[in-house]
């Protein structure tokens, strides 16, 4: 029936049906909409567009990885703690079905490493050892499925470079890393298709940083 | 394949024209909702609400169709669709989800610390960061409305109720012996350490019916769960010194720790104002294990042992300024096991029981006392969610008390004991009733039953709580509180009477993003208190009575001021009582008219540091001077105390702290000990009841290792 109203779908709006399924289709339009996004209510309204593609192409991971993707960024954007906690809550949710449909997703760990870290800034008094703790766990397990994930590798770098700036201890041990992850990104990141390419820009920030 | 669409396509094109459907979506009361979700079932078709909750797309296909509206924090809508071809214009209005989280919650009574209550009040991590509190629970409580600080019993003094009316739970269970033992007029410890709990409550009245044997307060405290991994933890202090190492396990974990306290050094350094003949001692060691069973469920045991002593000169109180050796010995078993879990969605279990064994033996000149209690405590309560909005709880409990006295004269034979065995059975049942989100109510009633005083009480507890508007409550509660009369006075006499009191709490409660208001109004009503008489046969009534009534204001704020927060607890207290050895009614000496203290905590990045301050004030508390004819007509001068800490991050695993109390060196006066016979001229001379010295020196070191090496004690701190 789903194929069936899929077809019928396409055939209505009138678009393509040579090379692209609907579902690839609605995955372009929202990914080109997640480029340009800029404000919390973009962020929402293209929130909004992969969780439609995530409840009909339920057997996708990636509109569900990019709608999680998009809470957390959200939660990035935002002040009040309640509400950032709400917008983690709902990219929890999606994260937990990416690794049920995919149980060694290297993007989905990665990806809640990231949330980890909106956890922690919520209250980082009272959340810092715990949500530290967890986001390191979930960056080993996306790097030990694939230990040349750019974003991983990313997340990581921005973990402990925070660490140390507390600290003030030495950042410049790291620019080794920094070299080699933004040397390498490209081959690092061979990624097929829609699948997350993110990172690239927030590396070069870390690189600008190092050399500061 | 090509056939069949083009079939479909000549069939559907006759409904080519384009329909919309548009409208808006809106909450309960009409307040529009933007970036809501509309789209129509098994389809890609749909949009986002805009700026003004409005929604509009097209959609070309006919029939019956399911329109679904999402918004985060609201249910989720589902409406039919008939679309014929035709424009749908459709208004939606989404009922916010029943968060419990976001529903009201009782303030009445109320102060929660840590991640385990929701009433936010202090960050459990952060009592240790409160200046003056020196690691002690009871110390960093007393720095919030309600409670009123008594320099000479270290205990927890609230709502004008004496320390021994405030009860001690572990993870629900009943604690005989929640604080370290000491000489006379020497302030107590609480027995735990604050780092055990990852939530500390403390009600100041009108408590759920699960909680008997308290006349004033419930002092609860939950212990962690898992430890995050592996670690050694070393405490190097001026006092002494503490190891603790932690195993981890899959599902388990074990915490094993020991330590030394050893205040002479110190005490040789630091001017002291009294004269010690052994200084305070202390060494003790403990074990906490924790196993994860199914269903969510928990084990826990805590398991401790402690051993103190001290010998201390006090005066002989016979007017001449001769002093007497005073020696206290303490030794301390304790079992605290338990274990919750959740058999079903419905259902959550707990188990639990405690076993205390405590003797505490104290020499004067010749005499010796000695005072032994072994207590025990069972306890199962079981919840049961009947819907969303109502939960049924309910439980049993039995708890032992065996005390004695055993008095001796040194190189005497024989001795004279009393004791007495006490077996208290009790039961409670509760019903939490949420009639929207924004009332709720809590029905409670508590029955026990004495077997030592032959006596059955029944308890009812009521409370409620209406949210007034997004960010603010008011709320109410009233309940009947049973309490055993003191173990010293219930020795050989078991036709005294439960002590009794009523609260009457209206609370207020503002919360705004960090800043919270709070204001509480209460009346207390004590009953059957127990009186001293001249009956040779009742030596012992439970002719006394009391009230208590005061309003507590709270401000705590983590928001003003960048990387600083603070909070202002202020209390008055209006108090009376006719009890004990009192002649007729008065204020007792143990009530603080007006109660005053702000914590101030800072932040500093560039030194990795994190400074507190606490200022108390504590206004003129009576005393009972034997000089004049009016009872309790003395006036002791006002209490102040100014406290500062200062936390200090070396390395990611090595925090040195530094804290000091009174630095401004105020004049502390607690009461007088008058002497028992007047001089030649009729006057009973009287000497002060000080703190252990003017000001108090702290100095640690806390390290931490891990395997990884990369964990800190940043929680330890709170910054």
């Amino acid at each position: 029936m789903k194929t069936f109203t899929t077809i019928i779908a396409l055939l209505l709006t009138g678009q393509s049906f040579a090379g692209n399924s609907a579902y690839e289709q609605a995955m372009e339009a929202a990914l080109s909409q997640f480029a340009t996004s800029k404000s919390v209510e973009d962020m929402q309204s293209t929130a909004n567009s992969f969780q439609r593609i995530a409840k009909f192409a339920d057997a996708e991971w990636l509109p569900e990885y990019y709608q999680a993707h998009c809470y957390v960024l959200m939660s990035f954007m935002i002040k009040d703690g309640a509400q950032k906690d709400a917008y983690l809550d709902v990219a929890e949710k999606s994260i937990t079905k990416v690794l049920e449909l995919q149980p060694t997703n290297t993007e989905a760990y990665a990806l809640q490493a990231f949330l980890y870290t909106g956890r922690l800034v919520v209250d980082p008094m009272t959340r810092g050892r715990e949500y530290s703790i967890k986001s390191h766990e979930s960056l080993k397990k996306a790097l030990a499925i694939n230990p040349t994930n750019p974003r991983a590798l990313y997340l990581q770098l921005t973990n402990e470079i925070g660490t140390a700036n507390f600290f003030g201890t030495d950042t410049s041990i790291f620019c080794e890393r920094i070299e080699t992850l933004q040397t390498n990104w490209d081959s690092y990141n061979q990624v097929a298709d829609m699948n997350p390419s993110w990172g690239k820009n927030q590396a070069q920030n870390l690189k600008a940083d190092c050399n500061n | 394949m090509k056939s069949t669409v083009l079939v479909l396509f000549i069939l559907f094109s006759a409904t080519l024209g384009a329909q919309t459907i548009s409208g808006v979506v809106t909450d309960i009361d009409g307040n529009p909702l933007p970036g809501a979700n509309v789209y129509i079932e098994n389809t890609f078709t749909g949009t986002s609400t805009d700026a003004n909750g409005k929604y509009a797309f097209s959609f070309t296909d006919t029939g019956v169709f399911v329109l679904i509206t999402e918004f985060v924090g609201f249910d989720n809508h589902r409406q039919s669709l008939q679309l014929l071809g035709t424009n749908h214009q459709l208004a939606i209005k989404l009922k916010e989800t029943f968060n419990e989280l976001k529903a009201v919650t009782i303030t009445a009574g109320s102060y929660g610390t840590g991640k385990a209550e929701k009433a936010l009040v202090m960050s459990s991590l952060e009592m240790v960061t409160t200046a003056g509190s020196l690691g002690d629970i009871n110390a960093a409580m007393r720095s919030l409305p309600g409670t009123s600080n008594n320099g000479e019993s270290g205990k927890l003094f609230v709502h004008g109720g004496e320390g021994r009316e405030t009860g001690t739970y572990i993870d629900g269970i009943y604690v005989h012996q929640p604080y370290t033992s000491s000489a006379p007029n020497m302030a107590v410890r609480g027995r735990f350490n604050p780092f055990m709990f990852q939530g500390t409550s403390f009600s100041t009245g009108g408590y759920s019916a699960e909680y008997g044997q308290a006349l004033s307060s419930v002092l609860t405290l939950n212990t962690n769960d898992m430890p995050d991994e592996d670690a050694l933890n070393i405490s190097l202090m001026t006092v002494g010194g503490d190891l603790a190492g932690t195993k981890k396990w899959k599902n388990g974990a074990l915490t094993v720790s020991g330590n030394y306290i050893n205040l002479k050094p110190y005490m040789s350094l630091i001017p002291q104002n009294y004269e010690w003949n052994k200084e305070p001692q202390a060494y003790g060691g403990s074990m906490n294990f924790r196993q994860k069973t199914k269903g969510s469920g928990m084990f826990k045991v805590y398991a401790s042992m402690d051993q103190s002593n001290l010998s201390q000169f006090q005066s002989t109180r016979d007017g001449t300024s001769a002093t007497l050796q005073t020696d206290v010995q303490n030794n301390n078993q304790f079992v605290n096991v338990n274990w919750h879990g959740s058999p079903s969605k419905k259902w959550y279990i707990t188990i639990g029981g405690s076993f205390t064994n405590n003797k505490d033996q104290f020499t004067r000149r010749d005499d010796i006392l000695t005072q032994k209690m072994m207590g025990n405590h069972v306890k199962g309560t079981a919840k049961y969610h009947l819907s969303e909005k109502i939960r049924i709880r309910g439980g049993v409990e039995n708890i032992h008390t065996d005390f004695g006295n055993q008095y001796k004269r040194l190189n005497q034979e024989g001795d004279s004991s009393v004791s007495f065995h006490e077996n208290l059975t009790a039961g409670f049942l509760e019903a939490q009733v949420y009639t929207s989100a924004k009332l709720l109510f809590n029905i409670g009633v508590r029955g026990e039953n004495s077997q030592y005083l032959n006596r059955s009480t029944v308890s009812p507890r009521l409370s409620m709580a209406y949210k007034t508007g997004e960010n603010s409550s008011l709320s109410a509660a009233y309940g009947w509180f049973y309490q055993n009369p003191m173990n010293e006075h219930l020795l050989n006499r078991d036709y005294l009477a439960n002590e009794m009191a009523q609260h009457y709490v209206i609370s207020y409660n503002q919360t705004i993003k960090d800043r919270t208001f709070r204001t509480e109004l209460y009346y207390k009503g004590y009953q059957n208190l127990v009186k001293y008489g001249n009956s040779i046969t009742a030596p012992y009534t439970n002719s006394g009575d009391g009230y208590a009534y005061g309003i507590d204001v709270y401000l705590k704020d983590k928001k003003s001021i960048k990387n600083g927060s603070y909070w202002i607890s202020y209390s008055y207290l209006k108090a009376e009582r006719n009890f004990r050895h009192y002649p007729s009614t008065a204020t007792p000496t143990f009530t603080v008219p007006h109660s005053l203290t702000v914590v101030y905590k800072h932040w500093i990045g560039d030194w990795r540091s994190y400074v507190g301050g606490s200022f108390r004030y504590g206004s003129s508390r009576v005393f009972n001077d034997k000089n004049s004819a009016e009872f309790n007509a003395g006036k002791l001068p006002d209490n102040l105390s100014l406290d500062l800490n200062w936390s200090f991050l070396y390395r990611q695993n090595i925090i040195l702290y530094a804290s000091a109390t009174n630095v401004l060196g105020f004049e502390q006066v607690f009461g007088y000990n008058y002497d028992v016979v007047p001089n030649s001229e009729g006057v009973y001379g009287r000497t002060p009841t000080l703190p252990a010295a003017k000001s108090f020196f702290f100095v640690g070191c806390f390290i931490t290792l891990t395997k990884k090496g990369e964990t800190n004690q940043l929680d330890k701190i709170n910054f």
